[in-house]
């Protein structure tokens, strides 16, 4: 076993015991053996999926896992940030009266193979203003958005360089995007 | 003084799950409902999760709060994102005000 995945373990270990503590609320000592024994099982059963792939492989040690972590609080702050902004825009969407939408869907590529990255994107597209990852194979997403204004970020690539920054990938240039005006266009 | 800010983060909740509520009906098709749903009530249920976990304070109640307030953030587009993906894949048509898109 490597190094990175003690780590890993390690944190599994406390996260998951946290996790007990927390919806048990007794603090005797068989209630705490009970919570051992579970988090041990827990740990066994799930061996093949719990490794830290987002740790980096080349060294840095535990100050790479420190960056990472530190990272990983910038994109939440961030992500919170957009999560509000982009209520308040659908909010406006809705009650206004005329409700000026236009929906379109969009097509673009990363150039990421590692499905982590990939996921962690999908996820902050569909909760960015007006934007829901539709579908996402090998790296190719399709978004559907509200209105193509909305969609800026994505057009720009501002939200793949916060992304990629992340989790250490190559940020690359502002991706070619397609439009799509209906679901029988996209499959021409 | 948390009673105040817990019920102005409640009452917020309150605002974007009826907002979310009303997207749903005003909305012209599956998609655009989908972004009603995807967004309006996340934030909805994190704030009035949040709200009560600050109207409550620091207890072993208002740390699971914040529990379930994590798993719906992280499912909530997730859930949102296979919906979609499934009326995609069959071909569900986009409601669309341009050339070439269905009108209903």
């Amino acid at each position: 076993m490597r190094h990175r995945n003690w780590v890993s373990l390690g944190v599994q270990t406390a996260l998951l015991f946290a996790f007990w503590l927390v919806l048990s609320g007794r603090y005797e000592p068989r209630f705490l053996i009970v919570g051992a024994l579970s988090v041990a099982l827990v740990l066994l059963l799930n061996r093949d999926i719990f490794v830290l792939h987002t740790v980096p492989e080349s060294g840095g040690g535990h100050w790479a896992v420190l960056a990472l972590g530190w990272r990983w609080l910038l994109y939440v702050a961030w992500l919170l940030y957009d999560i509000a902004v982009a209520n308040i825009q659908v909010a406006s969407l809705v009650l206004h009266p005329r409700m000026p939408i236009d929906p379109v869907l969009l097509r673009f590529s990363v150039s990421w193979r590692r499905g982590a990255t990939q996921v962690l994107l999908a996820n902050s597209i569909t909760l960015t203003p007006g934007t829901v990852t539709v579908d996402l194979r090998d790296g190719e997403y399709t978004v559907h958005t509200l209105a193509p204004r909305l969609a800026q970020p994505l057009v720009s690539g501002e939200v793949q360089k916060r992304v990629a920054s992340v989790l250490g990938e190559e940020a690359g240039h502002a991706p070619a995007v397609t439009w799509i005006g209906s679901v029988g266009a996209l499959e021409q | 003084m948390r009673d105040v800010v817990g019920l102005a983060l409640i009452f917020g909740g309150l605002f974007f799950v009826l907002v979310s509520a009303l997207g749903l009906v005003r909305f012209p098709d599956f998609y655009t409902r989908s972004h009603a749903l995807g967004k309006s009530d996340t934030l909805g249920t994190i704030l009035v999760l949040g709200g009560l976990a600050v109207y409550g304070g620091l207890t072993l109640s208002s740390l699971k709060l914040l529990l379930i307030l994590i798993f719906v953030g992280l499912g909530n587009p997730t859930a949102t994102h296979a919906l979609t993906r499934a009326a995609l894949r069959s071909r569900h048509e986009i409601w669309s005000r341009r050339e070439g898109g269905k009108k209903e």
